[in-house]
């Protein structure tokens, strides 16, 4: 076989190339233009100050040592590593235990209960963002009405997005119902594969379910926990549309509680006539997003192997 | 005797736990997809209604003012159908390339083919706001600001794309594709006839994804788009929040259009969509 | 002899005139064109314009104007980076604050003196509303029309007023301000605000924050253009934000009221500070309220002199400086229109039911044909307009800073005044943030 081949292989290399060649060349020309040469100009316009118009001049590293001065920098950041930390922490521990609840159920029901928690997934964050919004208005809105019926609390606490300390806890919990949904299901399919032996085996040793759970299913749920706090950590530092959509005007909400790293660059940039200085800013959510992706990589092949 | 009774009793329980475990589902179920139902009915209230001190669910007085103005006022129709371009346009380049690049990278070998998949690797990283005022400016040269073709090229290829296409591919025997080489095909050909076939049901999850994902396309838009005539869904759903005035029946109303056909499509392929979206966890 | 110098005479004389009359006339399209004009989307704006254009197609046939609405946040992120792309539209409606510091020259068409000369155009415009759209070499790149959100005075409810037994014509101080206020709050059964007497959550709050200031006398103290310092740390500017700081601890202004836009027409306050224009805006959005406005009074001082508009902004017409030949004539007849034939435009607002917008014109030879109008013809809104702009527009006072309106007034001034309203910061620590913020962005700036 292999002798035969040799002489056709060398007959055969024409209509291979051009494929290859074809294929390869618009997959380079694609990405130099919308990733390489991007972000190659990007580093360049963090050393230059330009409302891209009336003046381009090269200030040096003027605008990093600006930028780790800049009080509303950290403060954008502060905010985008509250919202990590909420939407990993209350995302993860939300979805494992309806993911455990639904795990106990089966045929049409599971399906059926699978399909409801599902459904916000596929929704457009756009509309759904106003339609919180609404549900959210203060003091006379739904959600205040539900709240105060249920709880007591007095109606004219109730102000959500316009209030410094909640709006961006309003957002946070409204971006972990809608991936509810995926991440109830990745946890289930891999509940799924846990072998029924293996609960077998600790519940004749007399272990308790809760037991079995914390000492059996959340240890092998290992890898999907990563890759979801990995993702998620992911979303968070990029999060950019419900902040945009639900308190937008003024963007960044009360009294900038709920401004975040993309929002400080866009306006940064956008208002402030300052493209040098965005560029800056989006050079440090790469970093720290490169970093967070190495990390989950890292993270993702040693729980694998587990 | 004693048996019976004990064996009466455990089941007793167990009836009883199953019954709060669904009870529970059913009321966790009706909480997740509250928000959608109010978001429906209220649209149908007239928007002094939908934001009163009275709660009821279902609208005191039923109106479709809120839908016509919608389509009226702000050109919903139109919205439609630029965001129905866009995401169809888009959805057919990535599959095109996605699978294209996936065979090329997992079955086809070259000088140079890890260098590149590292270049496409990288992009995965690159968050878009990096890129979002170079290509801005690139976009601007071509003269292609509050067009389809501004709206549509950047996202013509797509690196996760690519990424599942490889993985799906890998699995493809590579004994059917000698035999086709044998039989003298081009790699045109065995693209056509042999891979793409096999990958069927990747092309539809990447699919849905694709067009998902491209629905619901913001940050660009909103950068790109001043026309209103060019103006996909979302960024006229944003016009809500940039009001002055707040329209609540109408912003419902879009939100309805918006979200509803989406809605009714999952209803059907349910499973495609819980498949594919839960490979990636990620929004766009 | 005689006889022929006297032709020449005549001759040079009558060329002097026709070349006077060419200059002044702008000549028709003689093709039919289409102007895209980008107009902030703003309830009653669009409306009056809209109301407008017909007017003056009619007038120039060949004409045709293309409103398209955009909300303010998207006109300003759009307004430079368009036109440094080149995508701007023919006619575009911007504040003149958005490019002060710039040359003009090279953003848009110069109007002098194709429009007009520029001694000419100072007769139909106010001077300080031209001051930051005329360029270096004197010509004038834009038509301020009305002023922006400036802290002119506040807008009120009549009917509210009228329930508490108050006059809005005897509000002549603060301390007039604050008493009122105290009549108007409603308070719940726990004791907690149902209703502030008035709200300082709009931005202009900020605005008003500056003029005090400069009130005081401290103009050169809190902003020191030269060595690009702001200042905030001194005791002028510690009695501004404390007086409205008054208002929260005396429990007549409730800062979690919540978005001006819905809570001042909802009645959740019965007085806002804000420019004329919420008049015709709030009425717009909902036609059963009476608004009125009540103009800002003079801070007690040594000096008792009025001042606003520490950072104004004047809404201005301005023409893409691509425009050429027959586009470029339609644009400039349009602009002409509203400057030599005013109340053809600026009429339109007052006279509705509601009333489209009301506040300050920057036109001037509007501003003399209203004073001159007779009672029977005006009513309240031109009166308010009137006044806003008689007394107003003398006493406007930029400081000559190069952060733009909306990073030092809604970035930082105004959230740091609502975190000493929450109680989250106090008076020293807010001028603290504001001083050195404000200073690095200035320095930063000017590099």
């Amino acid at each position: 076989m292999p002798t035969e081949a040799l002489p056709l292989l060398k007959k055969r290399r024409k209509p291979l190339n051009s494929f290859i060649l074809l294929v390869a060349l618009i997959v380079l020309v694609y990405y130099t233009l919308v990733g390489i040469w991007p972000f190659l100009y990007n580093i360049w316009l963090t050393f230059r100050k330009t409302d891209l118009l009336t003046e381009d001049k090269w200030i040096g590293l003027s605008n990093y040592s600006y930028m780790f001065t800049d009080p509303m920098f950290w403060n954008s950041l502060l905010h985008n590593a509250y919202y990590l930390g909420v939407m990993v922490l209350v995302g993860i521990v939300t979805s494992l235990i309806f993911a455990a609840l639904i795990y106990r159920t089966k045929g049409i029901a599971r399906k059926i209960y699978t399909a409801m928690f599902f459904a916000p997934v596929v929704t457009s964050m756009v509309a759904v963002s106003l339609v919180w919004m609404l549900l959210y208005f203060p003091k006379i809105g739904m959600f205040a009405q539900i709240i105060s019926a249920l709880f007591g609390v007095s109606r004219d606490k109730l102000v959500f997005l316009q209030g410094t300390g909640s709006a961006l806890l309003c957002i946070i919990i409204m971006d972990i119902w809608r991936d509810t949904g995926i991440r109830t299901v990745i946890f289930l399919s891999g509940m799924d594969e846990i072998p029924d032996s293996l609960y077998e085996t600790a519940r004749i040793d007399g272990a308790t379910q809760l037991r079995q759970f914390f000492k059996i299913t959340i240890p092998l749920l290992t890898p999907q926990l990563v890759f979801i706090a990995a993702v998620y950590s992911i979303n968070a530092i990029r999060v950019y549309v419900p902040i945009y959509m639900m308190t937008g005007s003024p963007p960044g909400g009360p009294a900038n509680s709920t401004r975040v790293l993309t929002l400080h660059m866009y306006l940064s940039a956008f208002y402030g006539q300052r493209f040098g200085y965005g560029a800056t800013i989006s050079m440090v959510m790469f970093v720290i997003l490169f970093g967070l992706v190495i990390l989950e990589i890292r993270a993702f092949q040693q729980k694998w192997e587990y | 005797m004693a048996n019976t009774q004990r064996w009466n009793r455990y089941r007793a329980r167990r009836f009883t736990s199953r019954f709060f475990l669904h009870l529970v589902l059913i009321v966790l179920s009706l909480i997740m997809v509250f928000p959608l139902i109010w978001m429906v009915f209220s649209s149908f209230k007239p928007s002094l209604e939908v934001i009163s001190t009275e709660f009821h669910l279902f609208p005191k007085t039923w109106t479709v003012r809120n839908y016509t103005k919608v389509f009226d006022e702000l050109k919903m129709g139109r919205g439609y159908l630029n965001s129905l371009i866009v995401a169809v346009s888009v959805t057919f380049f990535v599959l095109l390339s996605a699978t294209a690049a996936g065979y090329l990278f997992s079955k086809l070998k070259f000088k140079g083919r890890e260098a590149l998949f590292f270049a496409v690797l990288g992009s995965v990283m690159v968050p878009p706001q990096i890129v979002l005022i170079p290509l801005y400016l690139l976009i601007s040269k071509f003269h292609w600001i509050n067009s389809y073709q501004g709206l549509i090229f950047p996202f013509v290829m797509n690196a996760f794309g690519i990424f599942l296409m490889r993985q799906s591919m890998y699995g493809i025997p590579n004994d059917l594709l000698e035999a086709a080489r044998m039989d003298g095909a081009s790699d045109f050909r065995i693209y056509f006839s042999v891979i793409l076939p096999l990958v069927r049901s990747s092309i539809a999850v990447l699919g849905i994804l694709i067009f998902l994902w491209t629905w619901d396309e913001f940050l660009w838009p909103l950068v790109t788009v001043s026309d209103n005539e060019m103006k996909t869904l979302p960024l006229l759903l944003a016009h809500f929040t940039q009001a002055e005035q707040k329209f609540p029946g109408e912003s419902l109303a879009g939100a309805t259009l918006v979200i509803g056909p989406v809605l009714v499509v999952y209803a059907f392929f349910q499973r495609h969509f819980v498949r594919g979206l839960s490979m990636t966890g990620l929004k766009a | 002899m005689k006889h022929l110098r006297n032709v020449l005479l005549v001759a040079l004389l009558l060329l002097a005139a026709f070349s006077l009359w060419a200059q002044k006339a702008i000549p028709e399209p003689k093709s039919k064109v289409k102007l895209d004009w980008w107009y902030q989307d703003w309830s009653g704006g669009i409306n009056w314009i809209k109301e407008y254009v017909p007017v003056f197609e009619k007038k120039h046939p060949n004409v045709a104007i293309n409103v398209i609405p955009i909300s303010f946040n998207d006109l300003y992120a759009k307004f430079i980076p368009s036109i440094a792309q080149g995508n701007e539209a023919d006619i575009l409606f911007g504040y003149d604050e958005w490019v002060v510091g710039k040359d003009v020259s090279k953003l848009f068409t110069p109007l002098t003196p194709t429009l007009m000369t520029k001694e000419e155009f100072k007769q139909y415009i106010y001077t300080p509303p031209l001051k930051n759209v005329t360029a270096k070499d004197g010509n004038i790149y834009g038509v301020p029309a009305i002023t922006g959100a400036n802290a002119f005075g506040f807008a009120y409810h009549k009917d509210l007023f009228q329930a508490a037994g108050l006059d809005a014509g005897k509000i002549k101080s603060w301390d007039d301000l604050k008493a009122a206020s105290k009549k108007l709050s409603v308070y719940n059964a726990d004791g907690t605000i149902k209703r502030s007497g008035v709200l300082f959550t709009y931005t202009e709050a900020a605005n008003a924050l500056l003029d005090m200031i400069q009130m005081q006398g401290a103009r050169d103290k809190v902003f020191n253009k030269q060595a690009n310092t702001w200042n905030f740390n001194i005791p002028e500017a510690k009695k501004a934000l404390e007086t409205f700081k008054w208002f929260v601890d005396n429990k007549t202004f409730d800062p979690q009221s919540g978005d001006y836009a819905t809570s001042f027409p909802n009645k959740i306050g019965a007085m806002l500070l804000i420019g004329p224009w919420n008049v015709g805006t709030a009425m717009s959005q909902s036609p059963e309220l009476t608004v009125g406005f009540i103009l800002m009074p003079p801070f007690p001082t040594v000096k008792d002199k009025l001042v606003l508009g520490s950072v104004v902004s004047y809404a201005t017409y301005f023409a893409s400086k691509r425009l050429k030949g027959d586009k470029l004539n339609g644009a400039l007849l349009l602009l002409k229109e509203i400057m030599t034939n005013p109340a053809e435009y600026a009429d339109i607002p007052f006279y509705k039911k509601p009333p489209y917008w009301v506040g300050a014109i920057c036109l001037k030879k509007y501003i003399d044909e209203l004073a001159k109008r007779p009672a029977d013809k005006m009513n309240e809104f031109a009166q308010t307009a009137l006044t806003a702009t008689q007394k107003g527009l003398p006493a406007i006072n930029t400081l000559e800073t190069r952060i733009s309106e909306p990073i030092l007034i809604r970035d930082v001034i105004h959230p740091e005044m609502m975190n000493v309203f929450l109680g989250k910061k106090s008076v020293d620590e807010a001028l603290s943030y504001m001083t050195d913020y404000l200073t690095k962005q200035e320095k930063q700036l000017a590099q």
